[in-house]
């Protein structure tokens, strides 16, 4: 059983090398179409398409032909140069190819590991292959197998549980401090794209009241009416501190627009309920010592910089863990795939058995036309006894070495020396 | 110390070690592990103190060895209720401690018993119980608040190390400070007025009340600031955990002094 995985990704090639090969989701079904036609080694196939890779998932008779066909099928289509496509491209076989769909459906070969996108672009390109009736046992069986591993890891490993992305850091610091971020109220004191991207990430994770104050009031108004806010006049902003918990700042002001001394005092008429202050200004726009009073955090740019890169790292250490659970998975997967090529192996041994059994006692039977029919069940049994008595032990220790890593070759050696 | 005991002692221990491991390698299924052997052990350890007061015909509060003892299932107890209310996963590991140590201290001391209880102890054993119930609470309230010093300063320095990915948030932890409180003070008041009935109705006076007075009134003190601390000065956060951590530390160490003495 021969599953082979052929693609290109981020890591094997640049951009302008895997648009070439890129494949809109409109043109996969043709795409199908046509690799089955060209290339007949190719049985069973899923196409995996998205802007870091571009994979051909297939079931085919031999590996090695089969990978030939795929390279001339894409060579062609895509009217590349064989060298340009074997220099940027990867091939993966038989266990490797299993390990790699585990990897890349756990998002473990992602550009940003753990990303969840992933999962469901696999899913589509499986469902779209399912469709046209190009996927069978194997390859049904090996994606719905990888979804499983995927929704394993997610929920055995942290691995997407820290962010990665500025905006996200910042959601991520204001959940540490405050728990839940259901009906709190967030400030936004400039209105920039980025302000704006902090402010819609906190708001998709459940913040309640959004204030925005610029020194242009209408700009406050048209980005409060966009995130369903409210806008207030730049004077009133220190009034209206107090009822914020989260203050997002991003202003071209050359001085502080929040200082100590007015931290100081919105605190305590908070009852010291926490603030956090995001600064995303440069020059900045908090005083950074208001970091230092009881219940309030100041976190600049570099700052949340440093979340993000705290948290790549942790999510490396989560890789780590995750890969350990693809390599169990795969082993699985294999003694189950094992299990299926050595069922079908034993009923050809036992068939083949059988038949030359029986050619040779109707040859036999025909030389002795005079013994009873009694003696002729007895050579009828006794020949029976001797087949089964000389397959039983090949049959179950195939049995028993199919759930070991080296069952395929096992079966392949028997293959071979009954000439099956 | 009967069997049912030390198996609760060894039920702790390994309850303890897998709480440990959870705060460093967060596997969930160290975390369960870990609740359910706390969790037995506390069953044990109540069946083992039934044994015993039926044995002596009094609780388990005559001399050092049954107030370790009854410590240990305090502070375990009120971990376990705290545990599922809070949803605080490492409160184990900050928790366990604690109450393995009393248990320890039990392994070491004479198991003999200490005598006949009083009488008419009905308001006596209402004030022991509540007493050690506020000292779990106590045990709590010091957790939370290691919890949430070591979360601010990861938050305010901005270094994240392990810590800041292990910790919940500064909320969580406040607010399990906040409910120790509400829900210790109230007992351990409950519990001294206890202490003053029975020791008006014995001795016609307030006495010393028994070897841990001293101890006990200072835990009120302490519970008491933090009280008005909290609901009337409206401390938050870092002072209020400040407070529940040098607290307890106050509290272990004049009740450390007394077993000593």
């Amino acid at each position: 059983m021969n599953v082979i995985v052929f693609g290109i990704n981020h890591k094997t090639a640049p951009v302008n090398v895997r648009e070439k090969l890129s494949i809109p989701d409109k043109a996969i079904p043709e795409h199908i179409r046509l690799l089955k036609g060209k290339a007949p080694q190719v049985i069973e196939e899923v196409i995996l398409s998205t802007c870091n890779r571009v994979e051909i998932y297939a079931r085919v008779q031999d590996v090695k032909q089969g990978v030939e066909e795929i390279k001339k099928f894409l060579c062609d289509y895509h009217e590349i140069s064989r060298d340009e496509l074997e220099v940027s491209t990867y091939v993966y076989a038989l266990e490797e190819a299993v390990e790699h769909l585990f990897k890349v459906a756990s998002s473990l070969d992602s550009m940003v590991v753990g990303e969840p996108q992933i999962l469901g672009q696999v899913k589509t390109a499986y469902k779209a292959a399912r469709e046209l009736n190009a996927t069978g046992s194997v390859l049904n069986n090996l994606f719905e197998r990888s979804f499983s591993v995927a929704k394993r890891v997610r929920t055995e490993t942290a691995i997407a549980e820290n962010a990665v992305s500025v905006s996200y850091a910042a959601v991520e610091l204001a959940k540490k401090i405050f728990g839940e971020l259901d009906g709190k109220t967030v400030m936004l004191i400039g209105a920039g794209e980025m302000i704006e991207l902090a402010a819609r990430s906190l708001v998709s994770c459940g913040v309640k009241t959004v204030l925005v104050s610029n020194r242009t009031y209408e700009r406050a108004v048209s980005l409060a009416t966009e995130l369903n806010g409210e806008a207030i006049k730049f004077d009133d902003l220190y009034d209206e501190l107090k009822r914020c918990d989260i203050i997002i700042s991003s202003t071209g002001a050359p001085h502080f627009v929040v200082k100590k001394e007015l931290a100081e005092k919105v605190i305590g008429e908070r009852n010291n309920r926490p603030m956090f202050f995001i600064d995303i200004a440069v020059p900045r726009d908090i005083e950074p010592t208001v970091n230092e009073i009881d219940n309030c955090y100041v976190y600049d740019i570099d700052d949340l910089k440093e979340v993000v890169e705290a948290n790549m790292a942790e999510r490396e250490k989560e890789a780590k863990k995750a890969e350990a659970i693809v390599h169990l998975e795969v082993s699985q997967f294999l003694v189950w795939l094992n299990h299926l090529e050595v069922a079908p192996a034993i009923a050809t041994l036992r068939k083949k058995a059988e038949e030359i059994r029986l050619s040779e006692v109707a040859k036999t039977l025909r030389k002795l036309d005079s013994i009873s029919d009694e003696e002729k069940e007895s050579i009828e049994k006794m020949t029976s006894a001797i087949v089964n008595k000389l397959l039983h032990s090949p049959i179950v220790s195939l049995k028993k070495e199919a759930e070991k890593e080296h069952g395929p070759e096992y079966l392949n050696t028997m293959r071979k020396l009954f000439d099956l | 110390m009967n069997s049912s005991l030390a198996v609760a002692t060894f039920l702790y221990f390994l309850g303890m070690v897998k709480y440990l491991l959870y705060l460093g390698l967060r596997k969930k299924i160290l975390f369960i592990m870990a609740t359910v052997m706390i969790f037995a052990g506390f069953v044990m350890e109540t069946v083992g103190l039934v044994q015993r007061s039926m044995l002596t015909g009094h609780g388990p509060y005559t001399n050092v060895f049954e107030y370790c003892l009854f410590m240990a299932w305090a502070v375990f107890g009120v971990f376990l209720v705290a545990e599922g209310y809070s949803r605080i996963k490492p409160l184990g590991a900050f928790t366990a401690p604690v109450g393995f140590f009393f248990m320890l201290v039990a392994v070491t001391l004479s198991s003999e018993n200490g005598g006949s209880p009083s009488a008419d102890a009905y308001w006596l054993t209402l004030h022991r119980t509540l007493s050690f119930v506020s000292f779990g609470a106590f045990t709590i309230i010091f957790a939370a608040g290691v919890m949430y010093l070591i979360q601010e300063r990861e938050l305010k320095s901005k270094h994240f190390g392990g810590w800041y990915h292990r910790l919940p948030s500064l909320e969580i932890l406040d607010d399990a400070n906040r409910v120790g409180i509400i829900v210790g003070f109230p007992i351990i008041t409950i519990g001294m007025v206890a202490a003053i009935i029975w020791s008006i109705q014995q001795y016609g006076s307030l006495m010393i009340l028994d070897f841990s007075t001293s101890a006990l009134i200072i835990a009120w003190v302490v519970y008491a600031v933090l009280t008005v601390g909290r609901f009337i000065l409206r401390w938050r956060g870092r002072r209020a955990a400040t407070l529940g951590v040098t607290g307890f530390v106050i509290v272990t160490i004049s009740l450390a002094l007394h077993i000593i003495r």
